[in-house]
This record gives structure tokens, sequence and C-alpha cells, in this order.
């Protein structure tokens, strides 16, 4: 497959104006099991939001009541401040884009996207003509000029894909709502897909939101990263707060490789196992704490100065580093680190290191 | 040169046995159904060209292929519709008794259709549990062309509902979702987005009814009363030849039903192949 060429000028899609998303307190259950405990968040028009978590955190149970699809068991959904719930899912008027694309198999290309006018009552519906303009500016959008007379067989992943989208954009929804969009496509497809889409919401400015359990995904995409864990919305955030400032162990944990110790914070300092890290802590309030850092934020400490002193149990080759497997103290925790690929280690198989960038969480 | 050509194309095949599989296909196909089938044209041949010409003319015959093949036709489409509901309502309800009458489904598959017929009269003579509500009305089913299609929705109804409910239970419920998003009604996703999805399998369960009907001996000749012109299906009129020892006349009969039965279903497997061509699978 060719790579996808940046979007050349092309006008804009979107007639109405981008609006306002505010979800308030949403709860949702499934029977007994809850899915959702009380989301609350304001998006403003025209922002792409991801929301990102792994499976059972509610994220696809959120968008579905987004689009009407689900409704929720108790909350507030509005839409450019109106209430949206009260409205049918076919009176929404967004556009959802499913993982497995969901195209109508027995439609050709150019059916496929003209549906969504050509199901309009009769008074509301465009006349032919507007709708073959429309439908060929759309292919020409995701960049399938030709391909209106084929059948969704006989497109690959990436281009059922673009088909989706630009049936989901011929309604000119108000919101536009993807489920793990680049899901099922491959790695290649997936990276030229994602900066197109980027892209595209630059173009059209639809207020976006879109499901994804990859963090690359979201950060390298998204406005604001909504993560969420077990029915809850852990932090909200732009790309840069959620890594550089993750609000909880589970953040930390979810964007990006990180390794966990448990420490205590004694006058300011942290101290592992008793022994002092020269780690300031200022601020943080004395007590037990989990220390978190990533494999690549540490610096190897030879000599007596402070250090994590850890047993190597295994090594392995990641990328342009050597990832190092170690446990740590009595209790043996296992935390990675990442060490030049040239560098000598100590003898004994022991390393010692110092995190220089950390985040301390409370227990 | 040719043995290697040859060599390599056995190797380049991943599933083996491909000689021996179509091999036993065809040995297998000519001595169940070809072989018979040859028989009967040689049979039916054998009185010579006027005879068979004088048999497929003679009214009674026409009669009785006429009324085979219209109750079979009607009998097939109710069960086009019928079949379908009942397989929708199987596949996308749950409900206590479910399993109960999915199972019931398959009854007229292993009931002998004597029984069938014979329970079916019972209930539908003018003095039958149904047949004696509707009596006074002037209506009658036993022993008329309406008792014969009832007979034969009877012994087609399961096949309708076992070609869909497959094709109904893969339909992925997103795809019927993604048509509410667009703002499509439910009627109008129903019309054209499942309807389509099902069309293929509805014209395989409506062509196996159908085939199934034209066949069908055992039940309606209890319920149709039999008489000549009016209520004489083709299977009953070549049993009446072979009591008469008519042999090239009961083949005579027989040989048209198969051609006009296969011309048919040759004509809906080409509209579904036409459909699979074009459809494909996502």
């Amino acid at each position: 497959m060719n790579a996808i060429n940046p979007i050349d000028a092309v006008e804009s899609v979107a007639l109405g104006a981008p609006i306002d998303v505010t979800i308030e307190n949403v709860e949702k259950a499934f029977g007994d099991t809850p899915a959702l405990h009380g989301v609350s968040l304001d998006v403003k028009a025209g922002e792409l939001v991801a929301l990102l978590g792994p499976s059972g955190s509610g994220k696809t149970t959120l968008l579905r009541i987004l689009a009407g699809l689900d409704a929720p068991t108790a909350g507030r959904v509005l839409f450019g401040g109106d209430d949206a719930l009260g409205l049918r899912v076919q009176d929404r008027n967004v556009g959802f884009v499913f993982q497995h694309y969901a195209l109508f198999r027995h439609m050709t290309v150019y059916d496929n996207i003209a549906f969504g006018l050509t199901v309009r009552p009769r008074a509301e519906r465009p006349p032919k003509a507007e709708i073959r303009k429309r439908v060929l500016h759309l292919l020409d959008l995701v960049q399938l000029s030709g391909l209106d007379k084929r059948y969704p067989s006989q497109l690959s992943g990436g281009q059922r894909q673009r088909v989706a989208l630009a049936r989901a954009l011929a309604i000119e929804p108000r919101v536009l709502l993807l489920d793990e969009p680049f899901g099922a496509l491959d790695a290649q497809v997936r990276k030229d897909l994602r900066r197109w889409l980027r892209e595209l919401h630059d173009q059209t400015g639809h207020t976006t939101f879109f499901v994804t359990h990859d963090q690359e995904e979201a950060l390298e995409l998204a406005d604001r990263v909504v993560v969420m864990s077990k029915g809850q919305i852990e932090q909200v955030g732009t790309p840069d707060e959620i890594y550089d400032a993750p609000a909880s162990p589970f953040v930390f944990g979810f964007i990006g490789e990180s390794s966990f110790l448990p420490v205590t914070v004694v006058d300011g300092a942290v101290q592992l196992d008793g022994t002092p890290l020269d780690l300031a802590a200022l601020g943080a309030p004395s007590g037990a704490a989990t220390l978190g850092f990533r494999p690549h934020d540490i610096s190897i400490v030879e000599g007596d100065a402070p250090a994590i002193v850890g047993q190597i149990i295994a090594e392995r080759r990641h990328g342009g580093a050597r990832r190092l497997e170690l446990e740590v103290g009595s209790a043996r925790h296992r935390v990675e680190i990442d060490m030049a690929v040239d560098h000598t280690r100590q003898e004994g198989g022991l390393v010692a290191f110092r995190p220089h960038r950390w985040r301390l969480f409370p227990r | 040169m040719a043995a290697t050509t040859i060599a390599s194309v056995r190797k380049s095949s991943v599933i083996p046995g491909f000689g021996l599989a179509l091999g036993v296909t065809l040995t297998y196909l000519s001595l169940i159904v070809l072989i018979p089938l040859a028989g009967l044209f040689w049979r039916s041949a054998s009185g010579g060209l006027d005879e068979f010409i004088r048999i497929s003319t003679d009214p009674r015959t026409l009669a009785a292929l006429r009324l085979s093949f219209t109750t079979s036709f009607v009998a097939a489409l109710v069960n086009l519709v019928f079949g379908m509901i009942l397989a929708w309502v199987l596949v996308r309800y749950r409900f206590p008794g479910r399993r109960f009458i999915d199972a019931v489904i398959d009854l007229p598959f292993a009931l002998p259709t004597a029984v069938a017929g014979i329970a079916l009269t019972a209930l539908y003579a003018p003095n039958g549990w149904i047949g004696s509500w509707l009596a006074p009305f002037g209506i009658r089913i036993a022993y008329t062309e309406t008792g014969i299609i009832i007979a034969l929705i009877f012994i087609g109804l399961p096949f309708v509902v076992r070609s869909v409910q497959p094709v109904l239970e893969d339909l992925d419920r997103e795809v019927e979702e993604v048509a509410a998003t667009l703002g499509a009604t439910r009627r109008q996703t129903v019309r054209r987005v499942v309807f389509p999805a099902l069309l293929p399998a509805l014209l395989t369960g409506f062509a196996l009814a159908f085939a199934r009907a034209v066949g069908e001996y055992g039940s309606v000749i209890f319920i149709a009363g039999n008489s000549p012109y009016k209520t004489e299906i083709a299977p009953l009129l070549i049993v009446i030849k072979l009591e008469e020892f008519a042999y090239s006349g009961a083949t005579t009969i027989a040989v048209l039903m198969l051609i006009a039965s296969f011309l048919i279903l040759l004509a809906i497997n080409l509209i579904q192949s036409w459909s699979r061509r074009r459809y494909g699978d996502v």
C-alpha cells in the first residue's frame, strides 16, 4: 500500500459549526455490573479527544452513550448546551466509525457513502446531483477517488476504514465518534492513517472523540487525552501533561513504560529500605509512597553515591539500549532500566542506578 | 520437462488428495444420482417420440404438472415469509421456550410425511377440528388446492428457517447501529441493510422448500382428494401410471418434472452465484 499523501487543499466538509460537548455525572450499569461511575467531561468545539484505557475501562461505553447507541443510567450529555439524551440515535447527528468498519457489503463505495443522505425524509433529502457532488467530494477527501463503483470486499483494510469515515462525514455530523478506528489495521497503515486523520481533523474541525487502548496513538493524535480505568476518568490533560505529570500510578503505568518501587518519605527525602536515595521530595507528605520512573530516565551510579542497587535477572535488547530487569531490595521488587549497549557491567551482576526523573505517589 | 512440471504442480498444492476426492465425488454422484436419472431418460424414450409427446401434451398430465408447480411455488413463498420471521424471532429475541421452538422447527424433517398428511386431513376435513369451524362459512381446505398448499407449507417449513438462521446470527449488529447513526429509521435499516444481506440465504431456503414440495407425495395425497384435473398432483399421477404398468408414461411425467425443476433451481443458483460474486465477503 502506498503511503497516504497529505491532504491537498480541499474545501471544508463541515458545514455546521463544531459544537461543545458536556458530559455530566454519567453513570451506566449493565444489569448489576457498573460500567461507568460518575463520568464528567467538558470538551470544547473542534477538539480532538482521545479516550484511552485498557479493555473494560468504560471508554467504548462512554462513546456509545454519546452516540445514543446506549442510554446512561444517570447523568446528562449536552451537545452545544442542549440536552442530547432526549434525542434518538437517528436525530443526534453524530458520525460513528467502528473498528471493523461495519460497511454495507452489498452496496458500492458510492452507495455506502451516500446512505446517510438517501435515507433522509423526502423533504430534507438533497437532490441526486447534490448527493453525487458531495459523495465524490468526500471520496476525494479520503483519497479514494475512482473507487466509487467498487464493493467493500474489493478494498484493503485501510481503504475500508476511510470509506467508513467518509460515510460518517457525509451526514455533516455535529460530533465525530471513532471506536478504535485503527485497531484492525497493520502497523504501517495505522501510522499513515493516524497522521492523515490528524490532518483531516485540522481541516474539517469536527469535535471528535476517538477510543483507543494504544497510548502512543492517543498521545500523537489527540489535543487532549482522557485516561480511563474501571469506569472512571483517571486524568484529563494534554499529551504533555499526561506524559510528564501523570496523576496516579495507573496513568503513569499506562502511559509509556514504567517501573515502581515502594519507598518511604522522611522529612522530604526518599528512602528505600531505610537507606536514603538522595532524591529530594519537597512538599511530599511523610509516610509510605510509591516511586515511579521510566526505564530510560535513569543514570547508572558508579562508586559509593546513594543509589538503588539491583541484581540483574534478565537482559534483552531494546531499541538503541540494553534493557535490564532487576530485583531490588529485601522484598526483591522487579524493576526495569535501560543501559547503554556498550556499558560494562559491574562484578557480581549488581547494578546501581538513580532515576533523574521520577514521580512520587503517596500510598 | 513435462515430468518436472507435473511434479511441481503436485508439490504446490497445499491441500492433498484432490484427485482422490474428485474421483470419489464423481463416482458417488454417478451411482446415486446420474445413473438413475439417465435410466429415467432412457426409459421415457423407450416408447418413442410420438408416445413422449402424446403423454406430455395429455390434458391430465398438464393439469397435474401445473398443480404441482403452482402449489409448490405458493407454499415456498409462504415459507419464505414466515420462515424469515421465525428465524428472526429465534435469533434476535431471548424468551423461555426458545430452544423448544427451535427443536420443533425440525419436526417436519423427522416425521414420516404420511403421518403429517393424515394429521392435517383430520384437522382440516369438513368434520375435523379446524375444518368444522370453517365449513359454515363455505371455506373448504381439505380436498382442495388450499389443502395441498398447507401440506406443502408444513413439509417445507424447516428449509427457509435453517438457511436464514446462521446468516442472521452472523449478521453484524454494528452494521445496523451504523445505519441508525446515519439517520436510517428501523424500517429503512431492515429494508436496505438487513434484508439484502439475507437475500442469498432466503433464495437458498426458497429453492430448497420449492424443490422439496415439487417432489412431495406422502403428505399431499391424504389431504388432496386426488380428483383428476383438479387436485391430482404430478407425483401421484406417476404412481397411478405405474400401477397401470404404463412405465413409459410414468417416466415421461418424471422427466418433465425433472427438467422443470432443474431449470428453476438453476435459475436460483445463478442468481445466488451472481450475488456472491458481487458482494464477496467482508
